[in-house]
């Protein structure tokens, strides 16, 4: 269906873009580059990744991060767009570079930096390859997972919007309805970090890394129901056997519903059962099982419905096709100004989404070493700033933080390896050229 | 000369005096513009307010925002031209802004939202618009177009696919023609695969002559 020869144009310009400005180091003109110079210093390269994509590198020299990586794009100018992506399975941990370097995508996405919070613990305790992003994630308007009181990054058209997110779940079977707790993830975990406070609607603080119930890691509710949706893309889940947790190792019950919404199947136990294309799985353990035991007949209907409200205005977000999101924790710049008022916590590598105030989008990271410990909250809003970032969410940082550029892994991540993440935030093409082609007969 | 001072004194009071006034009245969650022949104050609550003030009476020489929203500020009609921004709870005096004259004007959650105007396009439709990020006047389509005839002339900025299929762009109409890049390279169509939104940029920006829907992009 693809060929080869389409995204030749936009490459070559880009290369060519790229090679010119790779030849001399000239700082971008403007007062937010000479703001960003103030705090990072002189740039060692600035390089035209394509056009409308500009990527600033400024060494860490005798800073406490290794180095900063700024990337403005200027969706005004290219068929440029923002987007989230999961790779092929939601459920399971990917490497940006193994993502957005896929041969098979044409054209390649131009750059692209880690996403989502996820929880590893799964994957370290019980050796899963599970990433279960901690709040919201959509891709093309699917809800991938369910919001947690965190920042979000909306991304539509181009650019993005940053608010905080509810999302209403339920499910309605045999004339009856109920909440569904969580989606792509195991019944009964919660999310593994929480707001600690509340300023109107703008969440302020995290308590950092939270064990909930140290004697049962983090399954904290026994009575969930769980939607599993064909983007999860492994089989679900099924009991983790030898948790001290109720709900984690709580056989449960198990709903396959087809592409038109009727029940094929439900059984005692869950896990191993791959999700039908177009239909969905629901697991349910506790009060969700007998529900699900109670109201979901083979052979009859059941239907899931979704809400997403925007906690800033109120509104519902339409679940639009050009719609995603991958979710963060604090959100540093709100209207031009700054939301941060901490302490300034730890000093670790930072990844930030953001746009400036031409509506530029930028994507930062900051890399750190063995010697320099990275940034805390206070000199990432201090960069901010003077990136005249109007809007900025911190999202997933530490090991996690990567940049890749044109499919490479271009940023040095703190472990000295790529860490594989739950989802990703990419700059790609709304649209592509085909080259001309000689009409058959001509060569 | 204690006469002239005293009605100098007045004169200035009142000059002074009236744009707190002004802004006084300006209802909580509305948008406020303040101008027009005779200083009319035209409101609209946000975020309904999407307007053209085409033939509203005269320019508009400053605007409120008492609203949560972004006050977006458009130079020409149809959300075109240079664009303002004025945020929640502020005021813009328009002589010396960056968009000096206002032709329309709508709401957004976010700075950014203000150049982004592409929720016009209805759903299942293709639309075009004459200006980047979904700005300017927009037409649209629901099925294949061989020709636009008097619905569009010339080059696009932006597009939104928002119909099930493949869009396929081409400069001219009958599905012909060839954009020329600045490399030399040619190219016959420009894909915009169903749900996408974008910036046509150069050299696709320079004429939109007709296009189709189809279920495989290999087929544009």
């Amino acid at each position: 269906m693809r060929t080869s020869s389409r995204p030749h144009g936009l490459r070559r310009l880009a290369l060519a873009g790229a090679t010119a400005a790779a030849l001399t180091v000239t700082p971008p003109s403007g007062r937010a580059h000479a703001d960003a110079a103030g705090v990072l210093g002189q740039p060692s390269a600035v390089t035209t990744v394509a056009p409308g994509v500009t990527r600033t590198t400024y060494p860490g020299g005798k800073h406490t991060w290794a180095a900063v990586n700024v990337l403005r794009v200027d969706p005004d100018i290219a068929p440029l767009t923002l987007r989230s992506s999961v790779g092929a399975a939601s459920g399971a941990v990917k490497k940006v570079s193994q993502v957005l370097g896929d041969p098979s995508l044409v054209p390649r996405p131009a750059a692209g930096v880690n996403g989502s919070f996820f929880d590893d613990d799964l994957m370290n305790k019980y050796r899963l390859p599970e990433g279960d992003p901690e709040g919201v994630s959509v891709q093309q308007g699917v809800l991938l997972s369910e919001a947690s009181g965190g920042g979000v990054l909306l991304m539509q058209h181009g650019r993005p919007y940053i608010t905080t997110l509810k999302t209403d779940i339920a499910v309605s079977a045999g004339g009856a309805s109920t909440e569904v707790h969580g989606i792509n993830r195991h019944p009964g975990r919660i999310p593994w970090e929480r707001p600690v406070s509340s300023k109107g609607n703008l969440l302020v603080g995290f308590q950092g890394d939270l064990e909930a119930k140290p004697d049962t890691q983090v399954f904290a509710n026994d009575d969930e129901i769980v939607l599993f949706t064909p983007e999860y893309g492994i089989p679900t889940p099924g009991p983790l056997e030898g948790s001290e947790a109720d709900s984690a190792d709580d056989p449960g019950v198990e709903v396959v519903v087809d592409r038109g919404g009727t029940v094929r199947s439900l059984g005692r136990g869950r896990g191993g059962t791959d999700i039908p294309p177009g239909g969905k799985v629901l697991q349910g353990i506790g009060a969700g099982a007998d529900w699900l035991t109670a109201h979901a007949r083979v052979g009859s209907s059941l239907t899931v419905t979704e809400k997403v409200t925007d906690l800033r205005f109120g509104d519902e977000i339409p679940l639009s096709r050009s719609l995603y999101a991958v979710s963060g924790r604090l959100i540093m710049r709100q209207d031009g100004k700054s939301t941060y008022s901490g302490s300034g916590g730890d000093r670790h590598a930072r990844t930030v989404v953001g746009v400036d105030g031409e509506g530029k989008v930028l994507l930062v990271t900051v890399d750190a070493d063995d010697d320099r410990p990275g940034m805390d909250y206070n000199q990432l809003g201090n960069l901010l700033a003077a990136l005249d970032a109007t809007d900025a969410l911190n999202i997933d940082g530490g090991g996690s933080t990567t940049l890749v550029v044109d499919g490479a892994l271009v940023n040095k991540p703190s472990d000295g390896f790529e860490r594989p993440v739950s989802d990703m935030v990419q700059v790609t093409w709304g649209g592509y050229g085909v080259q001309h082609r000689a009409p058959s007969g001509q060569g | 000369m204690a006469i002239l001072l005293a009605l100098i004194c007045a004169y200035v009071g009142v000059r002074y005096s009236t744009q707190p006034d002004r802004a006084a009245r300006c209802p909580a969650g509305s948008f406020c513009l303040y101008g027009g022949k005779d200083g009319t104050l035209m409101t609209a609550s946000a975020p309904a307010a999407a307007w053209d003030l085409t033939g509203s009476g005269g320019p508009v020489r400053t605007v409120r925002n008492s609203s949560q929203y972004w006050a977006c500020l458009y130079e020409k009609p149809s959300f075109g031209g240079r664009v303002g921004k004025v945020p929640p709870g502020g005021t813009q005096d328009m002589k010396g802004s960056a968009t000096p004259s206002v032709a329309s004007i709508k709401a957004a959650k976010s700075q950014a939202g203000c150049l982004s105007d592409y929720e016009r396009c209805p759903e299942r439709s293709l639309c075009l618009f004459r200006e980047p990020s979904g700005r300017g006047p927009m037409q649209y389509w629901t099925a294949a177009a061989p020709e636009y005839g008097s619905d569009w002339h010339g080059g696009a900025g932006s597009v939104w696919n928002r119909s099930v299929q493949a869009a396929c762009l081409y400069p001219a109409p009958g599905y012909r023609g060839q954009w020329t890049a600045p490399d030399g390279q040619h190219y016959d169509s420009f894909v915009v695969p169903p749900g996408s939104s974008t910036t046509l940029g150069a050299p696709y920006q320079t004429a939109v002559g007709s296009h189709r829907l189809v279920d495989d992009p290999s087929e544009c």
